[in-house]
């Protein structure tokens, strides 16, 4: 397939890309120079910019969208939420009708579901709350939804949020976590872009709907969220358990 | 009471305008479109570095204008309706500013058949028109924000269309089922206003009784007082 990445540049793309190169064309792009070595093709593309998200999806049959602005109210706003809405127009204006989307937990399962139940999963209606980071998802998820419902596109949301090397157990902020439990809705990076690889290979006749979410992370003993969605719809199976990270160390 | 109303150069924000101008001291708002601003119109993009908060500073509620405001490609739509939206809730948490009154419209239930009993229970089925997607969002943040906050009071009225200038009469004489008189837009407004409402999050139908009324309007009496007419 030819496939658009969006916010490739990040900490994620790299493990997608790694997961995805040899078996799909890849446009790799996002707002800064490119940070990684990749034989894929790579171009600057503003994800919040409609014009250059539609220009980028020519010729495609797949967006993956891995761009995301955290903190500034105004681009969080124009790449998370309005980037979904550009990746939408692109997907229709161009007869695409893959689309993966990614995001943290919290866009669905917001402190609301998070401080008070178990067995979170994917499929709850979303309480995404007032935090910025996770309200500006949030809404970028509800544009694709509702274009789901009305045009010819799938769309299948991945959703992550802490990550892992499984080897020195760190996590992107330096932080090594043994014997001391961790976020509940942690992966390993490969099983992440693994996780990513089949969502963009899945047969779309096999998805229940036009707009599936899929809880991303390795198998945890806690029973706060559940990933099963992602092993039985994805097929897809965590190597890492990260299980340094929640077994006590005597 | 002080209220600030967004969108007020708007067709619609200058019937809400002068429908409450006589029981009200009113702050007109609305977005700087170059040149210079109408008579009484405070220009404002409803950012987020402050200026917001002084705006919204010592009012007793806001009347934001989701549906039926400006026209707009939908880019400047979408950014309108959820982060200005964002904005003027943020402004409502900082400066302790209790009643939002966020204006929609009963267009995100078209997708259901004409003979269905559709309430304020039933699930919105927004499309992709830009000016209802956009709507559909900016009560999606209304509604995200009443969740969380406990000291807000968010209602979203949900207006019927088409909106006519007029009184019931010409509402019914548009004999279209979901129309929506003046009059009765600033009655409910205004009721929704000071109404005692029992929950944060209050979604709101409101039409006009003309006959054969597409909406059921046993949500709006209850909650504040409409369609009946005050005695
Ligand atoms: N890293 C995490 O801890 C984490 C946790 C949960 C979910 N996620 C989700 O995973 C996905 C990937 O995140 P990440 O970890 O790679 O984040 P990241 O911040 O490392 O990367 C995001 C990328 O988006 C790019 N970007 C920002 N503005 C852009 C614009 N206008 N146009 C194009 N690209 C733009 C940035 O340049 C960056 O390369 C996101 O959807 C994110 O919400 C990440």
């Amino acid at each position: 397939m030819n496939v658009l990445i969006l916010g490739g540049n990040g900490m994620l793309g790299p493990w997608v890309v790694q997961a995805l190169e040899g078996r799909h064309r890849l446009l790799v792009t996002d707002i800064s120079e490119l940070k990684f070595e990749t034989g894929a093709a790579y171009r600057k593309v503003d994800a919040g910019n409609l014009r250059q998200v539609v220009d980028a999806a020519q010729g495609m049959d797949a967006i993956i969208n891995l761009s995301v602005l955290r903190q500034d109210r105004q681009l969080a706003f124009d790449v998370s939420t309005r980037g979904n809405y550009n990746m939408a127009v692109a997907a229709v204006t161009h007869g695409i009708r893959r689309l993966l989307n990614t995001g943290p937990h919290f866009q669905l399962a917001g402190p609301n579901y998070e401080d008070h139940d178990y067995d979170l999963s994917p499929d709850m209606p979303p309480q995404p709350g007032s935090r910025l980071y996770a309200l500006t998802k949030a809404l970028g998820q509800e544009i694709l939804q509702v274009y789901s419902e009305h045009h010819d596109i799938y769309v299948q949301t991945l959703l992550f949020y802490n990550f892992y090397d499984p080897v020195t157990m760190k996590t992107p902020g330096g932080e090594r976590r043994i014997g001391v439990d961790l976020t509940p809705f942690s992966i390993a990076w490969q099983d992440a872009g693994e996780a990513i690889r089949r969502a963009l290979e899945i047969e779309l006749g096999r998805l229940p709907s036009r707009c599936e979410t899929y809880n991303v992370f390795t198998d945890l003993p806690h029973h706060k969220f559940s990933n099963a969605k992602a092993r039985q719809l994805l097929g897809w199976q965590p190597r890492h358990f990260l299980e340094a990270a929640w077994t006590r160390r005597e | 009471m002080k209220l600030l109303v967004t969108s007020a150069t708007s067709e619609l924000g200058r019937t809400i305008s002068e429908g409450l101008s006589k029981d009200h001291t009113l702050t007109l708002t609305d977005l700087p479109l170059g040149g210079r601003a109408p008579r009484g119109i405070k220009p404002h993009s409803l950012g987020h570095d402050g200026e917001t908060d002084s705006l919204v500073r010592g009012m007793d509620a806001i009347v934001h204008v989701g549906f039926g405001g400006h026209q707009a490609e939908a880019t400047p739509l979408l950014d309108y309706l959820t982060r200005c939206t964002y904005n003027l809730l943020t402004a409502c948490l900082n400066t302790g500013v209790k009643r939002f009154v966020y204006l929609h419209t009963l267009r995100v239930f078209d997708g259901y058949e004409p003979h269905l009993t559709v309430t304020e229970r039933w699930k919105p089925l927004p499309t992709t028109e830009p000016a209802v997607l956009a709507a559909h969002l900016g009560e999606y943040v209304c509604r995200e924000f009443a969740r969380e906050h406990p000291q807000l009071e968010v209602i979203s009225l949900r207006l019927g269309y088409p909106i006519v200038p007029g009184t019931r009469s010409a509402a019914t004489r548009t004999k279209q089922p979901a129309a929506l008189c003046s009059a009765d837009l600033v009655l409910a407004l205004g009721r929704a206003l000071d109404a005692r409402v029992p929950k944060r999050w209050n979604p709101v139908h409101i039409q006009s009784p003309v006959p054969n009324a597409r909406f059921l309007m046993s949500g709006a009496e209850s909650l504040i007082g409409f369609p009946k007419k005050a005695a």
